[in-house]
């Protein structure tokens, strides 16, 4: 026995390996750790990270702090070139333009924020629960999306504004009325592939009430796709916000796109204000744009090393 | 084979028309390209009169009389005759005629006068029938909603427009009035094609195929949203006098194309932008004064029952104090100058004063008369503790314990980057200087004329160019139920004051009184009324020099063009 | 396949339905701005109603417009008097309009959809290497910069400054370079992400390593399975694509002064002309309902999977 016993040993001798690659190989590492891991990883995610944070920065800090007023006429600044006083000039108010850009990026994030926000918020709800129920309420649904997803979104824009007025209000409410669509197909599709697995069926037959079983389980799982459609949404509503106020249908508050506005009109005596929130409003695009594309293959179990 | 060797056949003829066409004398001139800034509606001379379609109607249309370059040409009528300026004989033509050769009869020019009436869609153009005795009788009929047949049986009988044989018009105004010239000369008073509009109704002047034309030019093609060719209209009674073979406008709605197009050789006239006239002034040619921008305050707002919407604010908004704090709150040198930087000037009163006037000098006496006259009332430039001591006792005087208790004051205008630079400017000034809070509402040009009918605003940003330079065209609106919305309710002694003005201006024909009084009337306005004058305003074009004999103007159509040819 | 694609039919007809339907009583919901001209009198307003048979009930105008709809006749345009809207969206004298915009458009698809997928694929293949991520990084610019900056901008440069191309109009060879140009930027990198990441997906399917196991040769794995597979997900989203270039844009069409329908999107809505706005929404909305259904039904044939489920 003995013997047999230490010929085992000898077979099965373990290979020696160093500490660290052992910790690796154990599989501790929660989904989302590593996720978080693998993003970070990446080297361009840090510095458009951080370029997207100076970005947000600068929109909340640059209004407060900047000493040079954006309210008011500033009869001896109007139409101020480029100095060191005024880094990108003063526009025909006389208002500082590099503290208007960054004031215009707080209408620009909101509006891309919270239209983002709630057509996330609404799409996630209305995909799932058609995706849940299935059937009749499925097919509904998903007509109602068909048909609304038809409609230019100039349409809807034109309508709420005359029953809602002006203001940024009305963007983002038209926005989430055209944006939630695609979420919804999308959340949709996820729940379809969910709702059959194991522990969505064992949760079921223990008697869990639907709801539950949606907003527990089913939902959180769809949370990988819904972060990545979430990102890619605050691009997009801040560029429609630019289209509209670029149009003259936007919102009245001072934005990158009113900016580039205006800045299109002086554009041959003053080309900063067409350059600067222009490149500042691309920089800012393109940042959501890197961050949403890392984290989705971040996200993306497929792509797990 | 054959096909091939008729194909050929062809093109050598074609290469030989080519090669003999320099050499022949029927040489083409060069067309005159000419770039307009929006989609023409209609060519029919009796439905529209907004500049850029006066420019089509006024080539193909030929009225009874004809302005070019402030001087008074015959038309239809090569001659006319009044003792009185109350009674006008026109003598039609013997030869005048459509582009089809049709001859044009002075019934049938009378008939035109008489069915414009009856045409809703003619309901802008009918006003310069105006002046005309008989006109308030039928257009009452016209407004009851009484169908085609009662209208033009009732202009038939009131309308004091008759043929008296067939090249004999009579015209009797109402009143005498010498100015009646610039009326005789607008497209309104040019004939419309009986046989054809009785065919099309409502469609007359769609399309190039639907309107009958007697004017220097007809239109030959028109390429919707695209452009419209004129060619010389060989049956014109003028034609040995008109050059140019082709005028093609084209159409080309934004800015920047326009005058990428005119430096591509693609256009040779076209309104640049105020930013590019700044950086390259050499290529550009200034036209001033085209249009009057004024705001206008709304004294008296009500909801749709028409009670007042807020009653306090009202009183403070009619509040002649409060007019002189935003009147010395508003750098207006400075709007206009910096921060619009487009050719306008600051307007101090409301009649332009830098425009043609055709036989009389009544505008330039005004503007000669109150040169600086108002500058205590709109001020060129601010008066910051004048505006802050009128402002507090326009609060006072309504009981508003201080600025902060005013609600939120409405601007509205329509949303193109000028009006929204002054709206904004406005919001600005208003608060930096009197802590006054103004909010822009922007909104796209029918949802702001629908807010003036309706009366919903507490200010308005409003502009405008008329299509005769009388100084009553100025006066006149604020009397009509269009601006006298509010204000009349508020200020009814003020507002019988100003009508009684006004119809004393209509009346009369002592110049020298007519001055006086206008600038009086404008005065009373401009002081206690709801008109807060901002600026007169210009445009820049851009300006070949392939042809002469081209002019921008200020009344009618922007672009005159009639008598242009090829520069030497 | 035959029940599939019958199904896919009737419900892409029931969906544009819907969808005039929706617009149709959409529009009724806003506050009336129709013929808002201060100089027009009430009664002069009234009988311009009664011309465009707007004082009947809504439903009577509701019925009336589904049937011109039927018939293709979508009435008398508001803003321009006495002209057919269906002529304006598309006519035939001039081919402004509709065609106008097709023409850019399809310059816009052909050029943009074989380089999307060949940039995509270029990137996929070298995934990690220098060429990707300069690909990766122009095809983020590329849906970075707003369609009206990159329109003037090219226009200054190339235009005003270089000179080097005319800008405007769309009739020779050589103006339509820069329209079709900035039209073409958004969707080449639309399609290059999506082609780079469903080609990289394609690496570690099955029939992959099956074909790498049976030895084959490099470039006809990549030609053979993984394009003609990675092609599937790209094929769903030109659907959209070739519905938005083909309906004209409003940036790309008013910078150049290209006559296509893009400026109508705009001016029919600030002139409140509302049967235009429902001609283009219905337009546009079959445009994307067809071109889906298209999509659909290719890619049943292209897929296997989707041919044997049905």
């Amino acid at each position: 026995m003995q013997t047999q016993k230490d010929g085992l040993d000898e077979l099965f001798r373990p290979e020696p390996c160093a500490e660290a690659e052992r910790m690796d190989a154990l599989p501790q590492v929660s989904y989302a750790a590593d996720v978080v891991k693998r993003f970070l990883n990446t080297p361009s995610v840090i510095v458009f990270s951080v370029i997207l944070a100076i970005i947000i920065a600068c929109c909340v800090l640059v209004p407060i702090l900047s000493p040079r007023p954006i309210t008011g006429i500033i009869d001896e600044a109007i139409n101020h070139k480029p100095s060191a006083e005024y880094w990108l000039g003063a526009d025909k108010f006389g208002h500082d333009f590099f503290t208007k850009m960054w004031k215009g990026g707080q209408t620009s994030f909101k509006v891309g924020f919270f239209a983002a926000v709630l057509q996330t918020l609404i799409g996630v709800v209305v995909g799932a629960i058609s995706g849940y129920a299935g059937g009749r309420i499925d097919q509904f649904i998903m007509r109602v999306v068909d048909v609304f997803i038809s409609i230019p979104y100039m349409v809807i824009v034109l309508v709420v504004r005359l029953i809602m007025g002006s203001s940024s209000y009305t963007i983002i409410f038209a926005l989430v009325v055209t944006g939630w669509l695609n979420t919804a197909r999308l959340v949709r599709g996820q729940i379809l592939q969910l709702k059959n697995e194991d522990y969505v069926l064992a949760a079921q037959s223990m008697g869990v009430s639907p709801a539950t079983v949606l907003f527990r389980h089913l939902i959180p799982n769809t949370l990988g796709v819904v972060i990545v459609s979430f990102t890619l949404a605050v691009p997009q509503a801040m560029f429609s916000e630019a289209f509209l106020s670029f149009i003259g249908m936007g919102s009245g508050e001072v934005s990158w796109g009113s900016l580039i506005r205006t800045g299109m009109e002086v554009r041959f005596r003053h080309p900063w204000q067409l350059i600067a929130p222009s490149a500042v409003l691309a920089l800012t695009m393109l940042c959501i744009q890197l961050l949403g594309d890392s984290l989705r293959d971040a996200l993306d179990p497929k792509l797990r090393k | 084979m054959r096909k091939l060797k008729k194909t050929l056949t062809l093109l050598l003829t074609l290469v030989l028309l080519a090669a003999c066409a320099p050499a022949g004398l029927a040489e083409d001139t060069p067309t005159l390209r000419i770039g307009l800034e929006q989609d023409i509606e209609t060519i029919d001379p009796q439905q529209n009169t907004s500049a850029y379609t006066l420019v089509v109607t006024e080539g193909i249309a030929e009225p009874l009389l004809r302005e070019h370059e402030g001087e008074i040409l015959p038309g239809l009528a090569e001659s006319y005759t009044t003792d009185d300026y109350q009674t006008w004989l026109f003598n039609i033509r013997a030869d005048a005629c459509w582009s089809d050769g049709t001859p044009i009869t002075a019934e049938d020019i009378v008939w035109s006068y008489q069915e414009i009436f009856t045409r809703a869609e003619s309901a802008k153009v009918v006003v310069l029938f105006k002046a005309v005795q008989g006109y308030d009788d039928v257009k009452a009929v016209a407004d009851s909603g009484a169908d085609a047949d009662t209208i033009r049986a009732a202009a038939q009988e009131s309308l004091a427009i008759t043929a008296l044989d067939e090249h004999t018009i009579q015209v009797v105004l109402s009143a005498p009035s010498p100015w009646a010239l610039d009326t005789f000369c607008s497209t309104a008073w040019a004939p419309i094609k009986r046989d054809l509009y009785e065919q099309y109704g409502s469609a007359y002047g769609s399309s190039a195929d639907k309107i009958g034309m007697n004017g220097p030019y007809v239109v030959s093609e028109w390429r919707f949203n695209e452009q419209l060719t004129l060619e010389k209209n060989p049956n014109y009674w003028n034609a040995d006098n008109i050059v140019l073979d082709k005028v093609e406008l084209v159409i080309v709605q934004a800015v920047e194309p326009r005058v990428n197009m005119f430096k591509e050789g693609k256009l040779d006239y076209a309104v640049a932008s105020s930013d590019y006239l700044l950086t390259m002034p050499d290529d550009t040619e200034v036209l001033e004064g085209t249009s009057w921008y004024f705001m206008l305050v709304n004294d008296y707002r009500r909801d749709v029952d028409g009670n007042l919407v807020d009653e306090k604010l009202s009183a403070l908004l009619a509040n002649d104090h409060f007019s002189a704090a935003i009147n010395n709150a508003i750098n207006r040198t400075v709007l206009y100058e910096s921060v619009l930087a487009n050719p306008a000037y600051v307007a101090t009163g409301y009649a332009i004063p830098g425009a043609v006037n055709s036989n009389n000098t009544a505008h330039e006496t005004i503007a000669e008369l109150r040169d600086g006259a108002y500058s205590d009332i709109a001020p060129l430039t601010r008066d910051m503790e004048k505006a802050e001591s009128e402002l507090a006792l326009a609060l006072a005087e309504v009981g508003y314990a201080s600025v902060a208790d005013v609600p939120e004051i409405k601007v509205v205008c329509a949303n193109t980057t000028d009006y929204e630079t002054v709206a904004e400017y406005l919001e600005n000034a208003l608060d930096a200087a009197l802590g006054l809070k103004v909010k822009m509402d922007a909104v796209e040009f029918k949802v702001r004329d629908s807010r003036v009918i309706s009366g919903d605003y507490d200010l308005l940003l409003f502009g405008w160019n008329n299509s005769t330079n009388d100084v009553i065209d100025y006066l006149e609106p604020f009397e009509s139920e269009l601006f006298a919305t509010g204000w009349n309710f508020a200020k009814p002694e003020l507002y019988a004051q100003y009508s009684a003005m006004v119809q004393e201006i209509t009346s009369t024909t002592d110049l020298d009184r007519r001055a006086a009084l206008a600038l009086e009337a404008e005065q009373l306005l401009l002081e206690h009324g709801p008109i807060i004058t901002m600026s007169v305003g210009g445009r820049a074009h851009l300006k070949s020099d392939r042809f002469e004999g081209f002019h921008v103007r200020v009344m009618g159509g922007e672009f005159d063009y009639v008598f242009a040819a090829p520069a030497k | 396949m035959l029940k599939y694609v019958v199904r896919r039919v009737i419900t892409a007809a029931i969906t544009v339905f819907v969808l005039a339907t929706v617009t149709f009583f959409l529009l009724k919901l806003v506050p009336n701005g129709l013929f808002a001209d201060p100089n027009i009198t009430a009664e002069a307003r009234a009988k311009l109603y009664a011309h465009y048979g707007l004082d009947k009930p809504v439903f009577e105008q509701y019925l009336v417009y589904l049937r011109n709809l039927a018939h293709l006749d979508l009435g008398e345009s508001i803003a321009n008097p006495g002209r057919k809207i269906t002529t304006m969206i598309l006519d035939p004298a001039t081919g402004n309009g509709l065609p106008q915009s097709m023409r850019l458009g399809l310059c816009a698809l052909v050029f943009s959809v074989p380089m999307g997928i060949a940039l995509g694929t270029l990137s996929g293949l070298n995934r990690g290497r220098a060429l990707d991520k300069a690909l990766i990084g122009l095809s983020l610019v590329g849906i970075s910069i707003p369609s009206f900056v990159v329109a003037t901008m090219s226009v200054t440069v190339f235009g005003n400054i270089l000179g080097w191309l005319p800008t405007t109009g769309f009739s020779t060879p050589k103006e339509m370079i820069l329209p079709t140009v900035c039209l073409s930027l958004n969707p080449i990198a639309t399609i290059a992400r999506l082609m780079r990441t469903s080609l990289v997906e394609t690496e570690n399917a099955d029939y992959v390593k099956t074909a790498r196991s049976k030895g084959l040769k490099r470039s006809r794995i990549v030609v053979r399975h993984q394009v003609r597979n990675a092609l599937l997900p790209v094929v769903t989203i030109l659907g959209p694509i070739t519905a938005s270039l083909l309906c004209g844009t409003f940036v790309v069409e008013s910078i150049f002064n290209i006559k296509g329908l893009g400026c109508y999107y705009v001016e029919s809505i600030s002139d409140r002309d509302y049967g235009l706005v429902m001609g283009l929404t219905v337009l546009f909305g079959t445009f994307l309902v067809v071109a889906n259904l298209t999509v659909d039904i290719l890619y049943g044939l292209i897929d296997p999977r989707i041919r044997l489920k049905r």
